[in-house]
């Protein structure tokens, strides 16, 4: 009786201070949707009515080391049949029939996004036939993820982004690729020293590749350094992080489209990032003009550890390749 | 008024509270319910917003007229967004919410409750209690069971220290 005599007296104060609590529950419910799952379940102790909310959210987001226990008992409550978000970040020891468990109830209740980080490395994706081929996904991001299937069915109609950190699977790149019709944002943190990887997609617009220097692995593996990554995306922006370990590469960029000034500073900036690079094998015959007269100001890329150059390009470019590649031992030029 | 160019560019919006407001149709379009009575043909005089009052919708007309006058980029947008949401107290924030859902402004729907979200986060149950104005109807065993149940969700969290 008190509570409620202070609850009216508090209203009568402010009216607007209960307004909360009488939103209907699908406004709540979005609410909660912003929190980490940890606290939408939370709010079950507020009051009865806020004793089930949480299980009307559309986004499951477990944080740092969840019990495997705690989030069984979560999906097992959840009553929502469409699942916008699921993800679970920096889970460990977890067991691979867990995960598969979780991501098949994932993938049942149409979700949307889906991110998956895993504080391990060398985890194998389970029942690939289920995340592989889930119609609703639009946005995939594995952490940790060691292996894919090379053969079997990929079919992600609807994914636009893939992240794929600290990736090792580059040989099954392509077969992934090729199941991503409409695919425009791709990100990769793969490991530079494994790098043999080929990029092959007609809708990427935008591609983000980091590479992580695996120092450990090179010790013992040194003879299996492999540096090639070839990339085929002609609907590509291009960002692109640091290269300085890159040592060769064969670059083509085909499928010259108009996109002006902002489009060649980033494709020469690409161009920079490579100055550390032994043998390089680049062709810009579509995009000459462009660079050579927009792009490429008083400004000049040392090359210093340039061995081999094989460039298609307007002569203008050539003698900025030239200017400090001290190195050189053999060219091949064609305008 | 606007209906007297023929083609209105400015829509009047009217409050619960009957306060009336000028608005260009390009910005206030931005909320589906508007839209929706402009396509039906309902703009030519003034728009009745029931479930509005004038405060929170000078404060949404402020949204609309900056959002709209930035071209599309949404990391623009939504500094824009933090911006503006970052001197809103708690009281103005549920106006909002109320007053997006309404509308139906799914841009300012999502800032608006992911504000609200981060307020509540990491707070204490007294806290949330107070600042929503819920009434704890548990009995002291169900507070505990319910407690119990979800004891995972309760770690780091600030410790009551009103109750």
């Amino acid at each position: 009786m008190e509570v409620a005599k202070q609850y009216s007296r508090r209203r009568r104060r402010n009216p607007s201070i209960d307004r909360l609590s009488d939103l209907p529950d699908s406004i709540l419910c979005h609410i909660l949707s912003f929190l980490l799952t940890r606290n939408s379940v939370a709010t079950s102790i507020l009051s009865r009515r806020w004793r089930y909310l949480w299980s009307f959210v559309p986004n499951l987001d477990f944080d740092l080391e969840v019990e495997s226990t705690a989030i069984d008992r979560v999906l097992l409550l959840h009553k929502l049949q469409k699942i916008d978000t699921f993800r679970i970040t920096e889970g460990y020891g977890y067991t691979d029939c867990q995960i598969e468990t979780w991501i098949r109830f994932a993938v049942e209740r149409n979700v949307k996004n889906l991110d998956l980080h895993f504080g391990y490395e060398g985890w194998v994706p389970p029942s690939p036939k289920c995340l592989l081929t889930c119609k609703t996904l639009v946005d995939l991001r594995l952490t940790n993820c060691t292996v894919f299937p090379v053969t079997g069915v990929v079919c992600l109609p609807s994914l636009k982004m893939l992240h794929l950190q600290f990736y090792h699977a580059y040989e099954t790149l392509p077969h992934l690729l090729s199941g991503c019709p409409v695919l425009e944002n791709l990100l990769l943190q793969l490991y530079f020293n494994y790098c043999s990887c080929r990029i092959s997609s007609p809708t990427i617009k935008s591609l983000r590749i980091n590479f992580h220097y695996d120092e450990c692995d090179n010790e013992d593996e040194g003879e299996d350094i492999y540096d090639r990554l070839e990339i085929d995306t002609p609907a590509l922006h291009i960002k692109c992080g640091p290269l300085t370990s890159l040592l060769g590469a064969d670059i083509n960029f085909h499928n010259y489209i108009d996109r002006g000034f902002l489009h060649s500073r980033a494709l020469v900036e690409f161009i920079d990032r490579l100055h550390n690079i032994q043998f390089l094998k680049l062709d810009l015959s579509h995009y000459s003009e462009e660079i050579a007269h927009a792009a490429f100001p008083a400004q000049t890329t040392a090359f210093r550890n340039l061995i081999e150059l094989e460039l298609t390009a307007d002569c203008l470019l050539l003698w900025k390749f030239l200017e400090n590649a001290d190195n050189l031992e053999i060219l091949i030029f064609s305008e | 008024m606007a209906a007297e160019t023929g083609t209105p560019t400015t829509l009047t919006l009217k409050s619960n509270d009957d306060e009336l407001f000028s608005v260009a149709e390009s910005a206030a379009i931005l909320s589906v319910t508007i839209r929706n009575m402009v396509e039906d043909g309902c703009a030519g005089g003034v728009i009745p917003l029931d479930n509005v009052d004038g405060k929170t919708l000078a404060s949404v007309i402020t949204y609309m007229n900056g959002i709209s006058a930035i071209p599309a980029d949404e990391e623009k947008k939504k500094s824009y967004r933090d911006k503006f949401l970052s001197d809103k107290d708690f009281e103005t924030l549920a106006d909002m919410v109320l007053a997006a859902n309404y509308l139906n402004m799914s841009c300012l729907m999502d800032a608006v409750s992911a504000k609200i979200a981060q307020v509540m986060e990491k707070k204490s149950v007294g806290w949330v209690r107070r600042k929503f104005g819920i009434e704890n109807d548990y009995t002291p065993e169900e507070e505990a069971a319910v407690k119990e149940e979800h004891k995972w969700t309760f770690e780091g969290v600030e410790t009551d220290d009103d109750n």
